[in-house]
């Protein structure tokens, strides 16, 4: 098959011309790497993501999995493509190699993960999840329990995955009712049941190790009565070998709207009184540690969306340029025009480039926080380093939130390019639209990510951090202003963010007001605005870099690349950015009418 | 229960309060008609969508229809109903009586479709093409055709198609491949049809397919098309049914929803024996088929609307019950409905907003239809032809893209369940995509509208519109509750007007420019459509709470969702105004090979 869905051209110019991770190769954690090497790895993580995994990517979709007597099986050929994800060492990049990680930069590991999630993520996920239940333990957990499964977690020997949500315990989680009980030998014994667990069961590896929030009997209720516990589906012996099959018990895979490849298990946990698990951390911090596994969950979340919409709009690229139907409209009175690709109709373009400009913008967006962990990770400042952390704080709801909401329509819009043709089982944006809808519901929806951006995040340290964030946006204007080329673009996305610091400071003072639930009703619509925000702060970085390139005469095929890079911020900044400066009269205005509509008003059942 | 929610009192709000759709008995054609029949007609609609329809939208997404040995297979559930639906006199109910119909309303067609649709858009397609063909061969076959097909299609005994797409021609038909070779009074047809709704199936004895193809020798391009008749089976001059025609189904498609509605592929000629009858005149096959298109145009809006409809009330229901979460605000009310967290109830009353503007929005305009249709000549019946016009576009895209919006805004109050199939959300969601995809996609909705309803008569289509809006915000720009919404939705509206006129008037300058605009302009037309009508809803609601004590919360609810929409929706529109017509041109300088 053609090559057409990774836009390596645009991964590359993330990679070293805005971000430079080149440089990172300066410091010792990273020293035995050099630009050199970063490539050779990417190019097979995309060698392998379109030669292997797209080419399974289907049955995934069209078999999907399986459930039988207590087991979930996947297409079979995910089998092969598994087992040589996990042979190629694919599955935990960015990890410590003390442990089986091969230790890269997030930025790096970003690349591979985004060709791999955007060929097949469920078979992504299966091989992957282990590296988040690991990071957990690995900062969490005993001398012990590091030995027994961290290697095997991040080598994907065994399989990862997070147990939270029960069928009355989704969102608020404070009200679950899985229970633990202490036993003698320390142990614990859990009861309870799961639902919505992403590869919860299935036959790909030999262990699953699940960690799982419960409640030790008489704990409080709530939030801070919730403990984590490590329940692996075997239970592993001193010497490593595995043993007994733990008492939980896959009861159900959903059927759903996507990601058919992927298992979404119903587990049952003690039905037969007997599932050990072992405490992670210390009693009553569950939330605490489940939240720091999280942070990365909503963060990859927020990039397996973008992957979707990268995907999805070269797909329907590829179509553009290759579907002839109607002449040009410069034609459109000559009987004897032939009829043109589609790509020369205005309407097609403008889809196209409203699409590149999310697509670049989310990209270079999620790469700028990975370069932030990375920085973060060699910085020995321990204020910079905080500053860097809290950057990646206040960007996560925004890349969860936003990256889900616009990846999605990124994906209905590359449909739209295929008119018809778009809706078929056939055309794989059809399939890609399916997949993505999920990223904005699971790992706290939207709707969530709203709220702890406004509840929690834009208020952080006082408002410091949403200073410094502000200051990082005005640093790339301060540069872009001195550039002739992107001037007046510069100055209108100056105008747009200071609007966005009144409004800010405006919805935060209502907050902490009585309207404190008026505020919360505008928590998405603002959430919104940031990304927005945040996507033109991008695209005027992008602009900046490319500009600064067009200066030293590249090769044409550079030149247009670059010469594109201003258009897209320009159209961003001049057609989107004018629409957000309306968005945030609106949130100026703080109307009550959603909070006041009596509950009767909407109608009754 | 079934899946299928909709609350009546919304409808007839819309009808009775707002548009006194009582009036429509004064015109000539129904005058035999009152208000009580109207209303009747109505509710035994929502009888037969609860009872007869519902339980079809998940029986057909399980058992999608199956081709085997070139024909496909449908479950006799649907069978049953087809039949019955016609029998009952819902497919031809607006219909003349002279071949079965019962004389309603064209609107009555809408009202009942917006109920039927909601219920299992799937299974609505096929009556409503049977219905859509039929009136094709009323209007211009000849005496014959109408006896032979029109009676039978009417009463569900048979069923019609329309075949349009092939491969090489979906958004441009102009270059339909598809021969007719005169023989006798008869034509041989040969060509190759996909995309076609309902294109084969096993509900009836007989398909009526009506396609359009080029006569031999005729000119090239749209204005060499005609219209003929195909029927499936040969049918003898008793009206029995003869040899198959050679009209063959090779195959079905996979699509994403609308699995009960097979979408086929047909060859036909494979044999050079396939006959098909000339409907209507030579060469005109485009413009006869408009008359079917623009009311397809318009089905579409109402299926959008439709299943946003039961969207949004699935939803509610949802967030009535669903217990998650504390209260956020400073009383702590300990764990709640869901429907009391702020995010929650912004989503649902935009949804309700939503569903109520654009159902209000079309059935204005299929009122506004019937005073075209209806009226005798004269300024105020052109008045509504124009507008009507104009309104047909918007109606399309505008419904089929935020139907879509409303289902997916469903999906996000229930949360993971959303996703999952034991809600019919996402398959409501699957379901409504094909909208803005097909009848022509929404960027030539777009199209024509900005260019070409922009333009004819001078405009007149664009003034009519403009006439109908400006009179509205005249005569209520004083009102003291909601005259300041109004007041600036004329100024907006003012705006967007000469913004319009501005971008028309680059089509013939510079044609690519002005096309690269033309659908945000589309959705500016259609949000200060929506604001107008939800405006003018609140106008009636807030009369209704003066005069009455009876459903407060009910009228209370028209003022809020129009205010709210209003406030959120007016300053976006006037921002976006300046961006269609500024002079940056990187959507057509930008080089192909920088995407």
């Amino acid at each position: 098959m053609v090559q057409i869905i990774a836009d390596r051209r645009d991964v590359d110019f993330n990679l070293y011309e805005i971000f430079n991770a080149q440089e990172l190769c300066d410091h010792k954690k990273f020293k035995e790497f050099n630009q050199k090497t970063f490539n050779m790895i990417v190019k097979e993580a995309r060698n392998f993501a379109i030669k292997e995994m797209l080419a399974v990517y289907k049955d995934g979709d069209e078999i999907g999995v399986n459930f039988e007597d207590g087991t979930v099986k996947v297409p079979d050929s995910f089998h092969r493509v598994h087992k040589l994800f996990c042979e190629n060492e694919w599955t935990a990049p960015a990890s410590n190699p003390e442990f089986g990680g091969q230790g890269l930069p997030y930025m790096v590991a970003g690349a591979i993960k985004e060709y791999m999630m955007g060929a097949n993520w469920p078979l992504y996920a299966y091989a992957s999840m282990g590296v988040g239940t690991g990071r957990m333990i690995e900062t969490f957990g005993t001398k012990g329990q590091i030995e027994t499964y961290l290697n095997k977690l991040y080598t994907g020997k065994w399989g990862g995955t997070m147990l939270l949500t029960e069928s009355d315990a989704g969102t608020d989680l404070g009200a679950l009712t899985t229970t633990a009980v202490k036993n003698f030998d320390g142990t614990y014994s859990l009861t309870g049941n799961k639902i919505f667990i992403t590869n919860g069961e299935h036959d790909l590896c030999e262990n699953i190790i699940h960690p799982v929030l419960a409640r030790i009997k008489g704990d409080p209720e709530g939030t801070k009565g919730i403990s984590i516990f490590i329940v692996p589906k075997f239970l592993v012996n001193p010497d490593l070998s595995l043993g007994e099959r733990n008492d939980i018990l896959c009861t159900g895979a959903e059927e759903k709207h996507g990601i058919h490849g992927s298992a979404t298990c119903s587990l049952a946990l003690g039905s037969k009184g007997n599932c050990v698990g072992y405490l992670l951390g210390e009693e009553r911090k569950g939330m605490n540690i489940m939240f720091n596994m999280m942070n990365g969950a909503r963060l990859s979340t927020g990039a397996q969306a973008m992957a979707y919409a990268s995907t999805a709009y070269l797909y329907a690229l590829d179509y553009a340029r290759n579907r002839i139907q109607g002449k040009d409209l410069k034609d459109i009175l000559n009987p004897k025009a032939p009829s043109v690709p589609i790509i020369h109709h205005p309407d097609v373009r403008r889809n196209l480039l409203w699409m590149k400009s999310y697509v670049e913008g989310l990209r270079s967006l999620i790469y700028y926080t990975l370069n932030c962990m990375d920085r973060s990770g060699c910085e020995i400042d321990k204020k910079r380093q905080e500053k860097l952390d809290n950057l990646i704080e206040i960007l996560t709801p925004i890349i969860k939130g936003y990256s889900s909401e616009r990846g999605y329509e990124v994906c209905i819009q590359a449909m739209q390019v295929f008119g018809g043709a778009g809706y078929i089982r056939d055309c794989p944006v059809e399939a890609l639209a399916r997949d993505c809808k999920i990223t904005s519901i699971y790992e706290g929806c939207t709707g969530v990510q709203a709220m702890d951006l406004l509840g929690r995040k834009a208020g952080m340290n006082k408002g410091a951090v949403f200073m410094d964030f502000i200051g990082e946006i005005k640093s790339v204007i301060e540069k872009a202003k001195q550039d002739e080329n992107i001037k007046d673009t510069a100055q209108r996305v100056e105008t747009a963010v200071n609007r966005f610091h009144e409004i800010a400071s405006h919805l935060g003072r209502k907050t902490k007001s009585l309207e404190i639930d008026v505020a919360f009703a505008h928590a998405t619509p603002f959430m919104e605005i940031m990304g927005d925000i945040c996507m033109a702060w991008m695209h005027l970085l992008r602009a900046n870099t490319a500009s600064y390139k067009i200066a030293a005469k590249p090769k044409k095929r550079d030149r247009d690349f670059y010469t594109g890079q201003l258009k897209t911020a320009e159209f961003f900044i001049h057609t989107i950015l004018p629409v957000t400066m309306g968005k945030m009269d609106v949130v100026a205005d703080t109307v009550s009418t959603a909070i006041d509509i009596p509950e009767s008003s909407f109608g009754g059942l | 229960m079934g899946h299928f929610k909709i609350n009546i009192k919304d409808i007839f709000f819309i009808l009775k309060e707002q548009l006194s759709y009582g009036n429509l008995c004064s015109l000539d054609r129904y005058k035999g008609f009152n208000e009580k029949a109207f209303d009747l007609l109505v509710n035994e609609a929502m009888k037969f969508a609860k009872g007869i329809i519902d339980p079809l939208n998940m029986i057909g997404e399980t058992n999608a229809p199956k081709l085997a040995e070139g024909q496909v297979k449908c479950t006799p559930e649907f069978k049953k109903a087809f039949r019955q639906y016609g029998e009952d006199g819902w497919t031809a109910l607006s219909r003349d009586t002279d071949y079965g119909g019962q004389g309603f309303p064209n609107m009555m067609r809408i009202i009942i479709n917006d109920i039927m649709y909601g219920a299992c858009q799937a299974f609505n397609i096929a009556p409503n093409l049977t219905h859509g063909a039929a009136h094709l061969i009323e209007t211009f076959g000849t005496k014959e055709q109408k006896s032979t097909y029109v009676p039978k299609m009417f009463d569900g005994k048979w069923a019609g198609t329309m075949c349009l797409t092939e491969s090489d021609a979906g958004s441009n038909l102009s270059g339909i491949q598809t021969t007719a070779c005169p023989d006798g009074e008869q034509y041989k047809i040969k060509g190759f049809k996909i995309f076609i709704s309902w294109g084969d199936h096993d509900l009836t004895d007989n398909i009526i397919h009506l396609v359009l193809a080029r006569i031999e020798g005729a000119p090239k391009g749209s204005h060499g098309i005609s219209l003929f008749i195909v029927p499936k089976m040969c049918v003898n001059p008793d009206g029995t049914l003869g040899e198959p025609n050679d009209v063959i189904c090779t195959g079905i498609e996979e699509k994403m929803g609308l699995h009960a509605s097979p979408t086929a592929s047909l060859s036909f000629g494979a044999r050079d024996n396939c006959i098909g009858y000339l409907c209507g005149r030579k060469n005109k096959g485009l413009s006869h088929m408009f008359q079917m298109m623009n009311a397809a145009r318009i089905n579409t809006g109402v299926s959008g609307l439709a299943i946003a409809s039961t969207a949004y009330r699935n939803a509610l229901v949802y967030a009535k019950t669903r217990i998650q979460g504390n209260d956020i605000g400073p009383q702590k009310k300990g764990r709640v409905t869901i429907i009391k967290h702020p995010d929650v109830r912004r989503m649902l009353l935009w949804m309700k907003a939503m569903v109520d503007g654009m159902r209000s929005m079309i059935y204005s305009g299929a009122y506004w239809a019937e005073m075209a249709e209806e009226l005798p000549q004269s300024n105020e019946k052109n008045h509504y032809i124009n507008l009507i016009e104009f309104m047909t576009p918007i109606i399309k895209a505008y419904c089929s893209d935020m139907g879509f919006k409303v289902c997916e805004t469903a999906i996000q109050c229930l949360g993971g369940y959303g996703y999952c199939k034991d809600f019919p959300l996402e398959q409501y969601l699957r379901d409504v995509k094909i909208m803005s995809l097909y009848e022509g996609t929404n960027g030539i909705q777009a199209a024509d509208l900005m260019g070409r309803k922009m333009t004819i008569n001078n405009g007149a289509c664009f003034l009519a519109f403009k006439k109908e809006l400006t009179l509205f915000c005249e005569k209520n720009r004083t009102d003291e509750i909601l005259g300041s919404r109004i007041r600036a939705l004329k100024g907006v509206a003012n705006n967007l007007f000469e913004t319009a006129l501005t971008l028309n008037a680059l089509q013939k300058k510079d044609p690519l420019q002005f096309a690269s605009y033309t659908y945000p302009a589309l959705i500016s037309f259609s949000e200060v459509t929506m604001v107008w009508r939800l405006l003018d809803m609140a106008l009636v609601a807030q009369a209704s709470l003066e005069n009455t004590k009876k459903s407060q919360s009910f009228y209370k609810a028209k003022l809020l969702q129009a205010s709210y929409f209003a406030d959120m929706t007016l300053p976006l529109i006037q921002a976006g105004l300046e961006t269609f017509v500024r002079p940056g041109r990187e959507i057509l300088d930008i080089a192909d090979n920088a995407f």
